[in-house]
């Protein structure tokens, strides 16, 4: 980004600031020093000729009222034009950008996202790659030339890199002259916080403008601005003649700084009186400010597109909206396409109005050759180019208005609003945009696949997602709704809903560390009754309304079976189920009532990843965060933001509970996940008669939590394992997946079907355990049903 | 207790050992875990936070190290620097935290966490 303008007054002007109220102070009259009244003139008391003087003298003070009055107006107006000018800094909102794509040798990357990534970032494929913002493809090596960027940690200047994939990894980064370990490309603009009105600009030096804009500007728009002194009476002339000819307002005489000065101070509003103190200001700001001065502003001012909710101002943002490219690096027909915009953005908008646009570019081109600002030849040439602005799919063109929000919240911890909407400050968030756009194209293709098998839900259903890194607690995407381009109520984070089974972990956790269950334990999945606190009484069902009977704990995870989690839960005791679900980062109030124990509690999606985060980092409890790091607008770090976070857990006991939700994917209600590269885990939910449907999974990189219902709370046809499920699978299909690390610390012991440990080697289910199980009395393989010493037997027979 | 008594041994030997616990002093230990990975771009980021290190300048170093974690996040050498990082930037509470993090990612015998929770509890 371009630097502030210098719109300062230079010496002379503030030379000239101060005739200036000489010029409109009234002249001193001259009062009688004893009296302070007009000294009596002689002859008033001659009745004859005391009418018509007093009556002069009347008029003369009314005059002179009326001119102090003008005065008056015209030094608050001058006042006025140089506090606003001089003291202009515009309102720069801050740009919000992606991670950096960091390229270095091991790093998980397909062809497909390093093209897509390339194609955001604005990036073109040409046949030579000669200039930054180009690329050039050859089989599977990438030659780049990446742009300079001012990163957090400071500035890199353009260079060539050549990136080579290889099984869907980076085998090699080089640049030009050997072998690179590390090289980012810098990240996409993702959305800025703006203030009241949305106005987003770049700012930039006039010097820094293509001398060919400003021509083809002034001739257009103000053919004499750099003789007139502010107003143009011939144009107000012509315009006048053209209104009355019209009998309505249809052309404006206003120059360029009468349209820089209603634009600045001024509203829409089209009155004579405004238009008269337009015209004074004018002259007051011309009288201030030179020529350069003023079409500088106006260059960073005039409003020159809409996106969504964000007006495009100023020529420098304008550049990189519709083209994709700074300033300086327009050619004739673009900067006539950009100067047509400065009469009707939306009128001649190119993309909406391609056809309009391109004859009023043309018209411009025309005069440009005809005030020889270009060549005859080179105004045909760029007619003849098509009317081409940049994809609407890079960078820039859309914003993450979930993560957005979320992003803002995480800063007003540390910074002022009204600071983030002004200052320009640069924030570089942790949001892929890989990940992101993975799973907003999975979660709309799933959710119109089962539209179109229940026509009846069309256009009800609703979803929101987060997506992390496993280990940093960085979000990598949230989509807060289903239209991801909609600013308005974001589920991810605002939607309380029921978790249903997604909780389940937290009841399973609490029996593996009171140390009387392992998973191969077994569990009695019947009817249970269960006496709430006001002696309401609570009969869980299963899902497929039968009971299952005696079962290994991990089957009872696995399937998610209600009866025995319930029971299971009531056993090893409600509150230390509460205190599992408080120590692993759910800090809702939680009411220790037994249904709780099947996830009758509401929470967002947010809420419940932070629960799932804490399993996948092996018990890290840590905020899950939005903000990398802050710079000024000049480059300069003001904060940076890196992993924090407590282990409130023994990694080993994680380690523990993930192997049980390993078994829900290997072979449980999440086995649909078996096409993708194993081991992963996680867990399927479904709350209350099939509301809300939840996935919450995680691979050796990220957790991904999704969630699906309808914003009135309406039952659906589906669970958790076909709601939501295929929302992740198609998730981290697109992503990549990567799978868990082995484990660390736990081993394998086997079980026999009584849930008794036996000797290494022995045939029985196995099962992991902590190394620390190895030392328990074991039986040996041929006498299977009997029972020794601390061997873990079924518990709740003698509990219930 | 036995475990406890030699590990204040060992790391009372490496305290006195190592170099005094000057800001200069905190970034010429780097140089004693300067080996702690084999990846080349983690390198990279250790030799950047290191000269950000030495010229006081602890918050570029943070970033750096933070960017190293995301390439080794289970590494626990990233961790003992960022550690380091913010005790000589004065947050003792975070560099505590971030030790009790790598113990979940180091061998159960590592002198260097030792030494390190060693040096941070008694403020070397």
């Amino acid at each position: 980004m371009s630097g502030k303008p210098t719109n300062k007054p230079t010496e002379k002007k503030a030379a000239s600031k101060k005739s200036m109220p000489k010029k409109s102070v009234p002249k001193k009259s001259v009062t009688d020093k004893k009296t302070g009244k007009p000294p009596r003139k002689q002859g008033t008391e001659n009745p004859g000729v005391a009418k018509p003087r007093r009556w002069k003298a009347t008029l003369f003070g009314l005059f002179s009222v009326l001119l102090v009055v003008f005065a008056a107006w015209l030094i608050y107006l001058d006042a006025e034009v140089r506090r606003a000018f001089d003291g202009k800094k515009w309102a720069l909102p801050a740009k919000v950008y992606a991670r950096p794509l960091a390229l270095y040798p091991g790093l998980l990357l397909s062809p497909e996202q390093l093209q897509a990534e390339l194609q955001w970032s604005d990036y073109r494929q040409s046949a030579t790659a000669d200039r930054p913002g180009t690329y050039q493809r050859v089989g599977n090596t990438w030659r780049i030339y990446r742009r300079g960027f001012p990163f957090w940690d400071g500035p890199e200047p353009s260079r060539i890199i050549e990136v080579t994939l290889r099984s869907e990894r980076v085998e090699k980064v080089s640049d030009q002259q050997s072998a690179q370990a590390l090289v980012r490309l810098e990240p996409q603009y993702i959305g800025g916080i703006f203030p009241v009105h949305n106005e987003d600009r770049e700012l930039v030096r006039l010097e820094d403008v293509p001398p060919v804009l400003v021509a083809a500007l002034i001739i257009t728009e103000d053919k004499r601005f750099f003789e007139h002194w502010g107003i143009s009476p011939t144009g107000i002339a012509r315009a006048m003649v053209a209104n009355v000819n019209a009998g309505r307002m249809v052309q404006g005489g206003s120059t360029l700084t009468q349209q820089l000065v209603k634009n600045f101070f001024l509203t829409n509003e089209r009155s004579l009186s405004r238009k008269v103190q337009e015209a004074f200001m004018s002259l007051l700001l011309e009288l201030h400010y030179d020529k350069e001065e003023i079409l500088e502003a106006y260059i960073n001012e005039v409003y020159l597109g809409q996106s969504g909710r964000r007006s495009i101002h100023g020529f420098g943002l304008a550049s990189r909206f519709y083209f994709g490219k700074p300033l300086r690096e327009l050619d004739n027909a673009e900067i006539a396409t950009l100067v047509g915009l400065v009469k009707g953005a939306s009128f001649y908008n190119p993309r909406r109005n391609p056809q309009r646009s391109k004859d009023r570019r043309d018209l411009i081109l025309g005069l440009m050759a005809e005030n020889q600002v270009i060549t005859e030849a080179e105004s045909l040439r760029a007619k003849r180019s098509p009317l081409l602005t940049a994809s609407p799919k890079r960078a820039g063109q859309r914003e993450y208005p979930a993560f957005l929000e979320l992003a803002k919240q995480q800063l007003q911890q540390d910074y002022r609003l009204q600071d983030l909407q002004s200052e320009g400050l640069r924030i570089f968030t942790t949001l892929d945009p890989w990940v992101q756009s993975a799973v907003e194209s999975s979660a709309e293709a799933h959710l119109s696949s089962i539209e179109t098998r229940a026509p009846r839900l069309k256009g009800k259903l609703e979803t929101a997602a987060v997506i992390t890194s496993v280990d940093g607690g960085e979000i990598r995407a949230l989509l807060g709704g289903r239209d991801a381009s909609f600013f308005g109520f974001n589920r991810a984070l605002n939607a309380k809903r029921a978790v249903g089974s997604l909780a389940k972990p937290a009841v399973y956790l609490a029996a593996l560390r009171s140390g009387n269950y392992h998973w191969g334990t077994l569990v009695d999945d019947s009817p249970v009754t269960v006496e709430g606190q006001d002696g309401s009484l609570w009969q869980p069902k299963n899902y497929d309304k039968k009971s299952h009977g005696m079962l290994p704990m991990q089957e009872t995870l696995q399937r998610s079976l209600n009866q025995a989690t319930a029971r299971l839960g009531m056993t090893v005791g409600l509150e230390k189920v509460v205190d599992e679900l408080v120590r692993i980062g759910i800090r809702d109030d939680l009411t220790p009532y037994p249904s709780l124990l099947l996830g009758a509690m509401s929470l967002s999606p947010f809420e419940m990843t932070q629960m799932y985060q804490t399993i996948a980092s092996e018990g890290f409890l840590m905020p899950l965060r939005t903000i990398d790091a802050v710079t000024t607008a000049e480059g300069d770090m003001l904060s940076s933001y890196a992993i924090r976070g407590q282990q409130v857990y023994d990694p080993v006991t994680m380690e523990w509970l993930t192997s049980g939700l390993k078994a829900v994917v290997r072979e449980g209600t999440a086995r649909r996940l078996n096409d993708l590269p194993q081991p992963l885990a996680g867990k399927t939910g479904t709350s209350d008669e099939q509301r809300d449907a939840w996935y919450a999974g995680f691979d050796n990189r990220h957790l991904g939590v999704i969630w699906v219902g309808m914003d009135d709370n309406t039952p659906m046809p589906f669970t958790g394992s076909s709601g939501a499920l295929p929302i992740w699978q198609e998730s981290f299909r697109r992503m990549g997946t990567e799978p868990l690390a082995p484990s660390r610390s736990l081993i394998e012991i086997p079980v026999n079907p009584q849930g008794q440990l036996l000797e290494d080697g022995c045939s029985g289910k196995v099962y992991a355990f902590p190394a620390s199980w190895q030392a328990q009395d074991r039986i040996a393989c041929e006498s299977g049903v009997q029972s020794i010493g601390k061997g873990i037997r079924s518990w709740f027979e003698r509990l219930f | 207790m036995v475990r406890t008594i030699v590990l204040i041994a060992v790391a009372g030997f490496l305290a006195a050992c190592a170099t005094p616990s000057s800001q200069e002093g905190a970034s010429q230990d780097y140089g004693q875990y300067q080996d702690g990975t084999d990846h080349p771009a983690v390198k990279m980021l250790f030799g950047q936070a290191d000269d950000a290190a030495q010229a006081g300048n602890w918050s570029a170093a943070l970033t750096y190290l933070d960017q190293a974690r995301r390439i080794e996040p289970r590494n626990p050498y990233v961790l003992y620097r960022q550690a380091k990082a913010y005790a000589a930037a004065g947050d003792s509470a975070r560099a505590r935290q971030l030790l009790e993090r790598a113990r979940v990612f180091a061998n159960e015998d590592d002198e260097m966490l030792s030494y390190l929770l060693y040096e941070l509890e008694f403020q070397l």
